[in-house]
Parts: C-alpha cells; sequence; structure tokens
C-alpha cells in the first residue's frame, strides 16, 4: 500500500508544471481558502495599525511635496498642452503584502496577498521604493505567487542609463553572496564600478527604468568576445515584506519609462522593440546609444544620485525640484503612479 | 487501538495543521511558525501502519506543496517519510519525551534534506548550506513546538 501511494506521488511529481500548478490552485480556492482570506484580513489590521507617527511624517512629508510641485506640475500640463502632448500616464499598481517561503524546495518564491480579483495578473512585475523584486509567476483568484530575483528562473534585461550597455541578468552566487550577474556584454562596453543598472523594456516583462542594482565588478570571462558582470541588487527580497505589482499602462497612452519614479534620468535610447515602447529608438546591445543611426538621444550624462531619506513611489519627497524634463517624446518619469482599484471586503 | 483513540489521533493532526496554515499563511508568519504539519504528520505516523502513513503523506504533502510551490515533490518526500516514520516504532519502541523530541528533530530534518534532494532537479532547491544554517534549526524548533503539542495531547486524550 504504501508503494502504491508513493508510486502516485512519483506520478504527481512527474506531470507538467502547469497540471500541477493548476492542482495547486485548485487547493489554494478551495481547502485553504480561508487561510489566505485570513491572511488578507491580517494585511488590512497590520496596515490600520501602523506605526502612527510614521504615517503622520510619510503624510506631512507628502503635504509638502504635494505644495512645492503643483506650481510645476500646472506649467508642466501648460506646457505639455502648449506642444500637442498628451498628459503622460503613470503604471497603475496593486499593492500587496509579500510572504517569503524560506527553505529548501522554496529558493526565491513568495506569497502575495493579492490575487486576480485584486488585478494581478501572471508577470507582472514586483518592485519596491527601491527597485525591482521579481515578477508574478502565478495568480490565483486572491493570491498570488512570485518569484523574485534570487529565484533561478529570474531574468532580467538591464541596461545602464546612458543607454550603453545591455544585458541580460540572472542570479548568481559569488562566494556564499547572492548578486545578479548580467551578460552576455561585449568587451568594449565597459560599465563603471557603482553604475546604475535599471531595466531595459526589453522583452515585454519589465517596463524600462525600474532599478535593478549597481556594478560591483567584472566576472570571469565567458570568452574571447563577451564578459560578464556582477549587479549588487537594490532590494533584498527577504526585506521586501510589503510590494507594489506593476500593471499595464493604456495602449492609448503614449508610454515612458519609470525611472523619475525612482528619482533617475536615463539618458539612452529606448528599445525599439520593446512593447511598452512604441516609437522607440534600436539599440544594439552593447552599442554606444550616440552610434545609433536613428538615435536622437542627448550625449550620455552620469546618472544622478538618487537622493536619500524616506522615499515615496513617484518621487524621493526630500528632491525639492525635479530632474530636468526628459527631452520631449523620448521618455521621462510618470506626472503620477496611481493605484489600481483594490476590491476588498 | 480502539476508534476512539484514531479519532483523537485525527483530531490532534487537523488541529495542528489548521494551526499550521493559520501561522503561517493566516497570520503572515512564515517560518517564523513551526512546522506543524510535519510534527503532526511524524507524530501521526508512528501510530499508524506504514500504508496509511504514506497516504497521510500524500495528502498532506498535496495541502503544503500548494503553499509552497513544491506540489509533487512534498507528497513525495511525506509519503516517503511515513513509511519510514511509521516502521521506525520498530527500532524506537518507547514513548518517551527525549526519544519523542530527537525522533521529531530528525524527522523534520530529513524532512528538508529530501525535499532539498528532489527539487535539486527543478533548480529550486537553494545552496546545500542551507540544510545546515536553515534547516538544522527549525527541525530544533519543530521538535520543541512538538514535543509541547504531545503533551498537551497526552493531557487531553
Amino acid at each position: 500500500v504504501a508503494g502504491a501511494f508513493v508510486a502516485l506521488s512519483l506520478v504527481l511529481l512527474s506531470l507538467p508544471l502547469r497540471y500541477r500548478e493548476a492542482l495547486a490552485h485548485g487547493i489554494r480556492s478551495s481547502v485553504l481558502l480561508p487561510f489566505f482570506a485570513l491572511q488578507r484580513g491580517t494585511a488590512d489590521r497590520e496596515g490600520r495599525y501602523e506605526d502612527a507617527a510614521y504615517l503622520r511624517a510619510q503624510r506631512d512629508s507628502l503635504a509638502a511635496f504635494l505644495v512645492g510641485q503643483a506650481g510645476l506640475a500646472a506649467e508642466n500640463r501648460t506646457l505639455r498642452s502648449l506642444l500637442g502632448f498628451k498628459s503622460r500616464l503613470g503604471f497603475p499598481f496593486v499593492p500587496a503584502e509579500a510572504i517569503h517561503l524560506d527553505g529548501p524546495g522554496k529558493e526565491g518564491t513568495m506569497l502575495l496577498s493579492v490575487g486576480t480579483q485584486d488585478g494581478v495578473r501572471d508577470g507582472m512585475p514586483v518592485v519596491t521604493a527601491e527597485g525591482l523584486v521579481g515578477m508574478v509567476s502565478q495568480a490565483d483568484a486572491r493570491s498570488a505567487v512570485a518569484i523574485d530575483w534570487t529565484n533561478p528562473e529570474f531574468r532580467a534585461s538591464v541596461t545602464t542609463v546612458d543607454g550603453r550597455t545591455y544585458g541580460i541578468a540572472e542570479p548568481h552566487e559569488d562566494h556564499g553572496r547572492r548578486v545578479l550577474v548580467f551578460s552576455p556584454n561585449a568587451l568594449h562596453a565597459t560599465p563603471d564600478s557603482g553604475a546604475l543598472m535599471v531595466t531595459s523594456g526589453d522583452g515585454q516583462t519589465y517596463p524600462r527604468g525600474i532599478p535593478v542594482g549597481k556594478v560591483v565588478r567584472g566576472a570571469a570571462e565567458q570568452g574571447t568576445w563577451q564578459k560578464s558582470y556582477y549587479i549588487e541588487p537594490l532590494v533584498s527580497p527577504t526585506a521586501a515584506t510589503h510590494v507594489l505589482l506593476l500593471g499595464q499602462p493604456a495602449p492609448s497612452q503614449s508610454v515612458q519609462d519609470l525611472a523619475g519614479a525612482w528619482g533617475i534620468r536615463l539618458t539612452g535610447a529606448p528599445p525599439a522593440d520593446s512593447a511598452a515602447m512604441p516609437g522607440g529608438v534600436a539599440a544594439a546591445p552593447a552599442m554606444p546609444a550616440s552610434t545609433t543611426p536613428t538615435s536622437t538621444a542627448p550625449p550620455a550624462k552620469p546618472a544622478p544620485r538618487r537622493p536619500r531619506g524616506p522615499h515615496l513611489l513617484g518621487r524621493p519627497v526630500t528632491q525639492v525640484r525635479p530632474a530636468p524634463p526628459a527631452p520631449p517624446v523620448q521618455q521621462g518619469p510618470p506626472d503620477t503612479i496611481r493605484p489600481l482599484r483594490r476590491q476588498r471586503q | 487501538v480502539s476508534v476512539d483513540a484514531r479519532v483523537r489521533l485525527l483530531g490532534f493532526v487537523v488541529v495542528l495543521v489548521v494551526l499550521h496554515f493559520a501561522l503561517r499563511v493566516g497570520l503572515g508568519l512564515g517560518t517564523l511558525a513551526p512546522d506543524l504539519l510535519v510534527v503532526a504528520f511524524l507524530v501521526y505516523a508512528r501510530e499508524v501502519r506504514p500504508g496509511t502513513a504514506a497516504g497521510m503523506g500524500l495528502l498532506l504533502g498535496l495541502l503544503e506543496g500548494s503553499v509552497t510551490y513544491t506540489v509533487g515533490a512534498s507528497s513525495l518526500v511525506l509519503a516517503v517519510l511515513g513509511y519510514f516514520a511509521a516502521r521506525s516504532r520498530e527500532v524506537l519502541a518507547s514513548d518517551g519525551l527525549v526519544l519523542m523530541a530527537f525522533y521529531l528533530f530528525a524527522g523534520k530534518w530529513a524532512y528538508d534534506v529530501l525535499l532539498w534532494g528532489v527539487t535539486t532537479m527543478s533548480a529550486h532547491a537553494g545552496p546545500a548550506a542551507s540544510l545546515i544554517v536553515f534547516s538544522l534549526p527549525a527541525a530544533l524548533y519543530a521538535a520543541a513546538a512538538g514535543v509541547a503539542a504531545v503533551v498537551a495531547y497526552r493531557a487531553v486524550a
């Protein structure tokens, strides 16, 4: 009898992943549903009883920020209307609580307290105020499973803020320390140590401009023409207990990048093959943006330092004046990032 | 074993499993809460036949795997572990608390080791060092919680 059960388990294990996920989805939606409902209630209560002084400080910072920006926003709108541009659309997002599934067999996965009923879809990028965490891998009605950047299946197309260096970032263990490594990268395009890497917008998974990490150093050469670099990610997955899931922007809008939300100004040209970059300019991997025939990007400038202090998604509260606007039609920070309607209770 | 005893044992398993998911998922404690599911399963497996233990392992593995993204692997590991846990009565016949603590510690660590071994094939396993750094303290924690649960169960039963 025991052998039969073990054989049944083996059959279960050998099923294709989509069948196993469907089975797990069925269990989560039925037997375990009360626990996920409890989790949502717990997350709500935690938010309700969060430190009042901290919330007050955040509110005061936000109020000061809004007062300071009101004139600029109005001026911006006026200028844009004069130039005939549509107002920029921010990416909608869904806030969520993340529970990290530590331990053997659960590497780099986390359970999110929101699901398809809240607007969550498979493949949505998961971010925090510091930068990229990962992506939603499976969304159920009331919960979702996401992978973070330590998961072996994580991949992200990244670029430097000047657009000169492109690569695919993937998790790597460097002497017991979890980092990202990005490759391939042509030898002639060497990113500076400490250079900020952001998502490039290629691959249609992550919008352009989400901070990923900083270049630490070069890795061992993979061949004659390619070299890899280690990236120290900005977000520690275990510390990311509250995250944001980015939605899709309205297709009718001229979509820009997200770098401005983190106080970063991209100086490189956006890729043309990204769905999030209609009308962008193709940039070959490791090819300097200024040498791209159709590029209209300005000369590369060093990325501005991210301001210190508390952060709000949109712009850091300590930043009195926004970064200078990017050249028209190229890219720029969205004016607002609006939350999706959460359908709770 | 009488029917009453079986019902009580099943009730004990249900309570611990509900507590397990309530603490880890419902209250969002994650691994801050002990692995009461494995504790309940190990205690149950010692009281039943190997086939029954393997069947329960399959069921509980489905539940655990649906939350931890390890469907199939958890079932296989718990089914195998259930078989050996049921057979362990032949070697470890005593019901003393010290022996129970050792049994729960070894069982929980064996579960983590086997799960790591099975999931290595799917590249979700993580570094082998986690079996020392993470799993050993987790096994100690589970053993302590399990002994407390067994003491409470014996007091009630």
